[in-house]
């Protein structure tokens, strides 16, 4: 095979993602929604599944294709992915932010044009709301209004977010999955039959793909020459094998890989946000050992592979995550050669997708947090989330997943914790505010921050009653507004159930179970669950002890509390002050610790006995992706001091500034947690300053960051519970990132600062900026400080 | 009994390896015998009134409530200011933290009298050896170079840990004479004491303090203090040449 230069392929990676970073505007996805809108008759008469399937067929053929002269590899994402997403929209404000209820609020995405006028935009968009898909949802959304209105929760329809299992058809082809689905279709039932022939057209729109291009590669083939006629040839003959045939070659596999993961993608646009691509090195390690390719020439096309998760001129699909190293049921150590080769690649490349997880283990060994030093002190990197892995297995074993699964446990979005290809799990389906529903409880189902009446499931009664028994009141509240909640959040499933996914099925076991992975009657894949995105633990804990205290110091103030709170404490400033000084989480203090590990626990509780659309139960997940910002917006003032539409905390962290002695402090607050009960995930990130790495050198200080960081939350033997498992970390300060601000041509001239906000790494410059301030905010360093 | 009860501190927080074995939760003790122009932390020479005086009592319980992050072997450190200088409140604490199974560790200049209690209480000690040389030591910083050679030995003879830290400076204690210099006082140290316990570390110049003494409106007089890798090389030879365990933490 042609033998690829590694520097010459560096080079033509970083022209590709200049030119991809040129685009600012992405029609891909309409063309898509028209040409599927415009078959709808032709394929009325068919079974959902089915008519889904050929309405997708007859997208794929017609949508432009092209092949740019610094791409190595045939495919894109671009056509797939509108403008969308809110945080690195420059134009996005927490005060106006509306959610993403309107399902066709996305023809606003698209700038009209000469090709793409006006009139042929809105046209689309009053077809699509007739769709049973968008009448569905709206009427979900209509009915819950009211408690959404100033989230008391949110609910929404989950696209994307799930990590197909790519192994199969990369090793096998498309050929052998459609004689698969021949075989499985011999002993079907007949709605079965209709799905498997669902899947076969699905899989063929992969192949046409790969036609397509191979066709536009043959053209600029005949007229290349030198270097770029032996890269084309290579690419012409690849795609004649891949994806219809099994991979042997590295180079095959990644091509492979990408036209299937732009065959999901566009089967699901304009929405395919956080698709995960699972354990890359793991898929792509045995292609690597066949072909003997030394770790530079590995990452050189890895590169490549790297730039096709970026999308247009803010890599507009988001949160894509990739995942490396782990272990094994036995607790032996995966990391492999590809491991080493993909950090390579990221570092070189530094981009803004996709997103980069590491699973490290008790086994883990140095050379891997040597290598990682690199990603966490260099200013304006890129840097990992890390997962316990060790803790993974023990949480979601208690979560019913097989333990043979469990080694392909990976990371979708920002923090879920699914099984590749296995694992439906509707991750960000619900999203409950703690800290509304206790500004209900106070307030007796009064809004404090509009006045309106929202509702609460308690009797009113006097003030001091009604403080002495807020946690009773303010748990049945939480009740009725998680029983609301569920009602909504599985309507919203029933709406996307509309859209069939008959190609994502393919890779989520659908192949298997003869159904849908959005199937509502019918398990398609293997685990399914719905999540719950949980907001405002400390706050409300925070708040039970401050109400503690004034009970215990200054019972006739009960009144005032509750009329200081209505008018955010202005006039209150004495009593605000002495809720201030009660105790707070994140101190090591035994009683606040304790209350906000009960609180959690019973939460938890309470949104693990939901049960979705399948009967299967909901996931607590404690994170809260910016929304503890756009959520605290709509809380009032809080007992504990926390003033109305202030963010509330981030995922299960103290509130930024109430944790003051430093990380060993914030740490043994964090570790009495049930992490045990977290099986959808959660959220937490230390903001450090590097200046408590004293080592000369990155990869001394990789190894200080294990011993400091890492080993004493993770990996800590004295600990009798369950770890926590997840940690994203911004080793910098706020001076630095006022400076990258104030002159960004000089901290970052390539204009790239790669960030972390929650489970996303985000260029800080593309960032709007209500979340630059946030980042620089919640690095909070008192919380985390290292004596040296 | 109150007198001996209450420690001031300036400063609390973990840091791992570098202030004793494992993970470990460090006070910074206010107050300081000594004007080392060079100090780190010259916020704590006095005991000001930014001093925050914490109960013997609620510093073991707070031990106690942090065992969890003693992982490798850690527990408390001592450090400076300079512990020594608030020594009967120290006694109290590392006896108490002892009964509790809290492993401890004192940082300390080792330059003051009728400290033998401490010293032969703790579990691992870190001292300061900053010259050879007494009236070099004694003008710049104030200490007494007998009194240190005492108490190192006192300490070396108990055959329990004792991590010997040389702050290397440009124009203090570099160079070749004061390398052979250090070194004779470390050979003579093991022989005396016969410990297998003694441990070397050299810590390279460097200006942590400078932002704080200016701050506090205080002149940072070093000039030029930064070594050279040669000086580093030459000292840690003569170090390795003696056959002493040279580590860094």
């Amino acid at each position: 095979m042609y033998n690829f230069d590694p520097i010459k392929t560096t080079e033509k990676a970083k022209l590709l993602f200049k030119e991809e970073r040129a685009i600012n505007h992405l029609e891909g996805w309409f063309i898509i929604k028209e040409t599927e809108q415009n078959a709808d008759e032709k394929y009325c008469s068919l079974p959902p599944m089915r008519r889904a399937a050929e309405k997708f067929r007859e997208a794929v053929k017609v949508l432009p294709l092209s092949i740019s002269d610094h791409a190595i590899f045939a495919g894109t994402q671009r056509d797939a992915f509108a403008r969308s997403y809110a945080l690195i929209n420059p134009s996005f404000r927490v005060e106006t932010f509306a959610g993403y209820c309107d399902p066709t609020a996305v023809y606003d995405d698209i700038d009209p044009t000469e090709e793409f006028p006006k009139e042929r935009i809105e046209a689309l968009r009053e077809l699509d709301k007739k769709t049973d898909y968008v009448k569905t949802l709206s009427a979900v959304y209509k009915d819950c209004e009211k408690l959404t209105g100033e989230v008391a929760f949110f609910v929404e329809q989950v696209t994307g977010h799930l990590i197909p299992d790519m192994r199969y058809a990369l090793k096998y082809g498309i050929k052998a999955m459609l004689s698969d689905i021949e075989e499985k279709q011999k002993a079907a039932n007949d709605e079965q039959k209709d799905n498997y022939e669902a899947m076969k057209i699905a899989l063929d729109c992969a192949l046409i793909l790969a036609k397509r291009y191979k066709a536009i590669a043959e053209e600029k083939l005949a007229v290349a020459e030198g270097e770029r006629k032996e890269e084309l040839a290579l690419l012409v003959e690849t795609l004649s094998k891949v994806p219809e045939n099994g991979a042997e070659t590295l180079y095959e596999a990644i091509q492979s890989f990408i036209i299937l993961w732009e065959t999901m993608c566009l089967e699901q646009a304009p929405n395919p946000f956080a698709f995960s691509v699972g354990n890359a090195d793991r898929i792509f390690e045995p292609y690597r050992a066949n072909d003997g390719l030394s770790r530079e020439e590995t990452a050189a096309l890895f590169k490549h592979f790297l730039v096709f998760f970026n999308v247009a001129d803010r890599s507009w699909a988001i949160s894509q995550n990739l995942i490396v190293s782990g272990r094994d049921k036995n607790g032996n150590d995966l990391t492999n050669d590809a491991t080493y080769a993909l950090l390579d690649a990221y570092y070189e490349m530094n981009l803004p997708q996709p997103i980069l997880s590491v699973k490290l283990h008790k086994n883990t060994p140095e050379k891997l947090y040597s290598e990682l030093g690199r990603f966490l002190f260099t200013p304006g990197c890129l840097t990992p989330s890390f997962f316990n892995d060790d803790s993974l297995y023990a949480v979601l074993t208690e979560a019913g997943i097989d333990i043979d699964d469990i080694e392909d446990a990976s990371i979708a979005g920002c923090q879920e914790p699914l099984i590749m290809g296995k694992d439906n799990g509707n991750t960000t389906n619900s999203w409950f505010n703690l800290g509304k529903v206790l500004e209900l409880t106070l307030n007796n189902g009064y809004s404090t921050v509009t006045g309106e009446y929202i509702g609460t499931a308690c009797e009113e009664t006097d003030a001091l009653t009604a403080l002495k028994n807020i946690r009773e009141r303010f748990y049945k509240n939480a009740q009725y507004y998680c029983d609301e909640m569920v009602k909504a959040a599985n309507g919203c499933s029933r709406a996307i159930s509309h859209l069939p996914v008959p190609f994502l099925s393919t890779v989520m076991g659908g192949i298997e179970s003869g159904y849908d992975t959005r199937d509502i009657t019918h398990q398609g894949t293997k685990y399914n669950g719905s999540g719950c995105l949980i907001h405002g633990t400390s706050v409300v804990a925070d708040s039970f002890i401050a109400i503690d205290k004034l009970i215990a110091e200054r019972p006739e103030d009960a009144e005032k509390l509750l009329d200081a709170l209505k008018c955010n404490f202005e006039g209150y400033e004495e009593l605000r002050e002495f809720l201030v000084s009660a105790e707070k989480f994140g101190n090591n203090m035994e009683k606040v610790d304790n209350e906000t590990a009960e609180l959690t626990s019973k939460i938890a509780d309470m949104v693990r006995a939901q049960k979705n659309y399948l009967g299967n139960n909901f996931r607590p997940d404690f994170s809260t992706p910016s929304t503890h910002l756009l959520y605290g917006y709509w809380v009032g003032a809080l007992p504990c001091g926390r003033k109305s539409r202030d963010m509330l905390n981030y995922g299960v962290d103290p509130l930024y500034g109430e944790a003051q002695n430093g990380l060993g402090f914030r740490t043994l607050s964090l570790m009495k947690l049930p992490f045990n009960k977290m099986c959808g995930g959660y959220a937490s990130h230390f903001g450090i300053d590097p200046k408590y790495f004293t080592s000369d050198n990155y990869e001394g200080k990789g190894v200080e960051f294990r011993d400091k960081v890492m080993k004493p939350l993770f990996f800590n033997e004295l600990n009798e519970n369950v770890s926590p498992f997840y940690l994203y970390v911004n080793v910098t300060t706020a001076e630095i990132l006022k400076k990258v601000l104030a002159e960004p041509e000089k901290y970052a001239p390539s204009g790239v600062y790669i960030m972390r906000i929650h489970g996303t790494f985000v260029n800080f410059l593309d960032l709007s900026p209500a979340i630059q301030q946030d980042i620089i905010r919640r690095l909070d360093p008192a919380s985390t400080t290292v004596e040296c | 009994m109150k007198k001996y009860s209450e420690i001031h501190i300036f400063q609390k927080g973990f840091n791992y390896s570098q202030d004793g074995p494992g993970n470990r939760l460090v006070y910074h003790l206010s107050g300081c015998n000594l004007k080392c122009p060079w100090c780190s932390n010259p916020e704590g020479m006095e005991i000001t009134e930014n001093a925050i005086p914490l109960t013997v009592e609620n510093i073991v319980k707070e031990a106690v409530s942090c065992k969890m992050m003693f992982i490798d072997g850690g527990g408390v450190t001592l450090t400076g200011g300079e512990v020594t200088c608030q020594k009967d409140s120290i006694i109290n604490l590392l006896h108490q933290l002892k009964e509790n199974g809290v492993h401890t560790c004192i940082e300390t200049n080792a330059s003051l009298k009728n400290c033998e209690e401490i010293f032969k209480a703790v579990d691992y000690m870190i001292a300061d050896f900053k010259s050879p040389d007494s009236e070099k030591l004694k003008a710049v910083t104030g200490a007494d170079l007998e009194i240190i050679k005492e108490n190192l030995l006192l300490r070396a003879k108990t055959k329990k840990p004792l991590l010997i830290r040389i702050p290397i400076i440009n124009g203090f204690n570099n160079g070749k004479e004061n390398a052979v210099s250090f070194s004779e006082f470390f050979e003579e140290l093991k022989a005396k004491s016969g410990s297998e316990n003694l441990y070397f570390e050299i810590l390279t110049y460097h200006e942590y303090g400078r932002e704080k003494y200016e701050k506090a409106g205080k002149e940072y007089t070093v000039k030029n203090g930064f070594v050279t890798a040669e000086d580093v090389k030459i000292l840690s030879q003569e170090i390795k040449n003696k056959n002493l365990k040279l580590i860094h933490t």
